[in-house]
């Protein structure tokens, strides 16, 4: 009999203890999924030859002394930040068997050079502005002029006209192009 | 009185220039509208319906940008609330991001946390920092942080500040991040009583003096057969 009462009375007050381990405030919560984004620079060469049309891939060919080769170029802010523009220019003359040519007189100019937006320093061309997300800057050049003195040396020669751009972030980073830091390693 | 009327309206006139010029500062709300309406939860630039982080999009190394999250109880069936804040972490299987643009952007939740972890993040309440580190980590935000006791219309405010070191490596631009926060609330009534959530209080009683009753009778029963015995 005593266990029994004994067995009931602790029931009894476990019972007491779960009611109360169960009882319930009112609670109500919700999540918040916040998104953080880094941005990023994307530029892109755009080259056009003359009429608009892009400049084509094969180039051109049969170019004869004081023609003019129409090859406009411009870089496009294509990504969703502000960037800082400049470019580098190599140019090679190849010989009929594909040799490079040792070229010191380079017979040819670049035609339509904007000297306001860009400024050559060292290796690069730098443009002067900011370039605005979706922007174009105004053409480095518009053609290429090649001079009437171009010798017999440079029958069936093939000139290769190199343009690589980079951009970086203007976004704390100088006040004008030239005090931009972390251009791409090149 | 033209005088008058051409001088209201030139105040007028520059008060509606001056608000056509001025920027619209955004913040982001919280609002705890009652046990049955549950949150309300405003921001801006979202990404998810529930993005807090307007300001914090398409950020560039060198950049210090900060949120002002409200937090406001308007609630009608509640006295008072209690309001806590945690930050819940990710994982691939149970707890994947809901953004579209995060899942888009990184591979997995380890890349995700490789990037946030680049960032250093710090909440203040008023004065009082709550949080600091990066938003991957989530010590010191892992369980529930009280942020005060609100009547209604009463509330508080989060400033939430991200920094992006300027050495940022070009592997993380164009990346995404997601950071769950869970506001919880608990309701009082003024008199200081829980509000009821289906569990009566009176067993606890009941069923307490019951069980005192049952052992102090069983104590009486065995005294009395000790003595008849002795």
């Amino acid at each position: 009999m005593k266990k029994k009462l004994f067995a009931l009375s602790l029931v009894a007050i476990c019972v007491a203890i779960v009611a109360a381990g169960t009882l319930a405030y009112f609670t109500g919560e919700t999540t918040a999924h916040n998104v953080i984004t880094t941005g990023g620079v994307k530029v892109e060469l755009i080259e056009k030859t003359d009429g608009g049309k892009p400049f084509p891939e094969e180039g051109v060919t049969g170019v004869m002394p004081g023609q003019s080769v129409g090859k406009e170029v411009t870089v496009k802010n294509v990504g969703p930040s502000e960037a800082w523009v400049r470019l580098s220019l190599q140019v090679e003359f190849l010989d009929a068997e594909g040799s490079i040519m040792d070229v010191s007189d380079m017979p040819f100019i670049l035609e339509g050079v904007n000297p306001e937006k860009w400024e050559g320093q060292g290796m690069y061309i730098y443009y002067k502005e900011p370039l605005a997300e979706g922007e174009s800057t105004e053409p480095f050049m518009e053609s290429v002029k090649f001079t009437e003195e171009m010798g017999n040396e440079f029958q069936n020669t093939t000139m290769n006209m190199d343009i690589q751009v980079q951009a970086v972030q203007t976004a704390n980073n100088g006040e004008t192009v030239f005090e931009a830091q972390g251009w791409p390693e090149t | 009185m033209k005088n008058g009327i051409r001088r209201v309206s030139t105040l007028l006139m520059a008060l509606a220039l001056v608000l056509s010029l001025s920027v619209p500062a955004f913040a982001s709300s919280v609002t705890f509208e009652g046990k049955s309406k549950g949150f309300a939860l405003d921001g801006h630039n979202q990404l998810t319906a529930t993005d807090l982080f307007g300001n914090f999009k398409n950020l560039m190394p060198g950049d210090s940008v900060s949120e002002t999250i409200t937090i406001q109880n308007v609630a009608r069936d509640c006295d008072y609330i209690k309001l806590y804040i945690r930050a819940v972490p990710h994982s691939d299987g149970s707890n994947a991001p809901v953004s579209g643009r995060v899942n888009d952007l990184e591979q997995n939740v380890a890349s995700m946390e490789d990037f946030l972890s680049q960032l250093y993040m710090e909440v203040y309440q008023g004065s009082s920092r709550i949080y600091s580190g990066s938003p991957d980590e989530l010590d010191g935000f892992r369980d529930n942080v009280y942020l005060g006791r609100y009547k209604k219309n009463q509330g508080t405010t989060l400033t939430v500040t991200l920094n992006v070191p300027v050495d940022l490596d070009n592997e993380y631009s164009f990346r995404a991040g997601e950071v769950d926060w869970v506001f919880t609330v608990e309701c009082y009534d003024e008199s200081g009583k829980l509000i009821q959530t289906g569990q009566n209080n009176w067993p606890i009683a009941v069923l307490l003096s019951l069980g005192v009753v049952v052992m102090a009778a069983g104590v009486v029963m065995i005294s009395r057969k000790r003595k008849r015995n002795g």
